[in-house]
């Protein structure tokens, strides 16, 4: 607060610095907790809800989606919905290709989460899961919600 | 000199925060307004599915006893609209073709028995209709890791149980 300087005049200026602060620090707080929508794990996906599903612990760091919608198309990162089983099984050789480690590394030790919407069918699932499998990967599971936790 | 700056007024500087501030509140609004919590994903594990048996060449070694799962199979026949119509139960220590319920379902595969205490040497293979809801395999999923079995299978119906 100052005051003016002979006049008789008051200035109150309220000190805005500690509220500067205040919103600095919510603004971090929520830039921290954003979860930006990542091109791989869909928004499109409405997952099913299970009680006995794990979620990924810190040792989990190896591993690939792929997304199911409810007519079966499989949504990747990277290109158009694969919509066939030599599509698919493409897709994943591709990916293991490109894998740091190697080919034969990507098969051994990378596992495919199948994130399927809940409307899906038995079929659609079945047809990934045998493309996961002649593709050569070796480590499958498949993702839900977990019940309880929001 | 000094007497020239004896008569100079004290600098006084000031940041303007207003502006500041207004930037932040507008961050702030954006972060608010765009924040989604994202549910809590966990993971089932499954076994892949073995190749047609014409595919494989024979064991050269018989499994060995200790090695040796009792599989039971897990039937789950589908509505038309993909919902659960009948579930049926068959293995060493169960035939039953015509349970309603999923808790029913539970309290079965509570009673199969597990050899040495072990839930691992019982392999569980869920055998669903193609026309079946993925929600409704997980429940059936979810359902057999309750009862305490890990090892699961999935494959699908031979018949058209759908």
């Amino acid at each position: 607060m100052s005051h003016g300087a002979g006049t008789g005049e008051q200035s109150a200026e309220p000190d805005l610095t500690a509220l500067l602060d205040l919103v600095l620090q919510l603004v971090m707080f929520f830039m921290l907790i954003a979860n930006f929508v990542t091109d791989e794990l869909s928004d499109k996906i409405k997952l099913p809800i299970a009680t006995q599903a794990k979620p990924l612990t810190a040792k989990d760091t190896k591993f690939m989606y792929l997304n199911v919608d409810k007519t079966g198309k499989v949504i990747v990162a990277v290109g158009e919905p694969k919509t066939s089983d030599e599509e698919i099984r493409f897709y994943l050789r591709q990916a293991a290709k490109n894998y740091v480690d190697g080919e034969k590394k990507a098969f051994a030790e990378v596992t495919v989460i199948i994130r399927a919407d809940k409307d899906a069918r038995f079929l659609h699932i079945y047809r990934t899961i045998m493309a996961v499998k002649t593709s050569g990967f070796s480590k499958l599971q498949l993702r839900a919600e977990v019940a309880g936790l929001k | 000199m000094a007497n020239r700056r004896k008569k100079e007024l004290p600098i006084s500087i000031a940041v303007p925060i207003v502006p500041m501030l207004d930037m932040s509140f507008q961050l702030l609004s954006f972060f608010i307004i765009t924040f989604k919590p994202m549910p809590t994903e966990g993971q089932l594990a499954i076994n892949l599915p073995k190749l047609d048996a014409t595919d494989q060449p024979p064991p050269l070694e018989p499994i060995p006893p200790e090695d040796k799962k009792d599989e039971y199979t897990v039937s789950v026949f589908a509505s038309s609209d993909g919902g659960l119509a009948l579930l049926g139960l068959k293995g060493p220590t169960a035939n039953l073709e015509n349970i309603r319920s999923l808790n029913e379902l539970l309290g079965e595969m509570k009673k199969i028995p597990k050899p040495g205490g072990d839930a691992g040497k019982v392999s569980i293979t869920i055998e669903a209709a193609n026309d079946l809801n993925y929600s409704r395999l997980i429940e059936v999923m979810d359902l057999c890791k309750k009862a305490g079995f890990d090892s699961v299978n999935l494959m699908p119906m031979k018949r058209g149980g759908g």
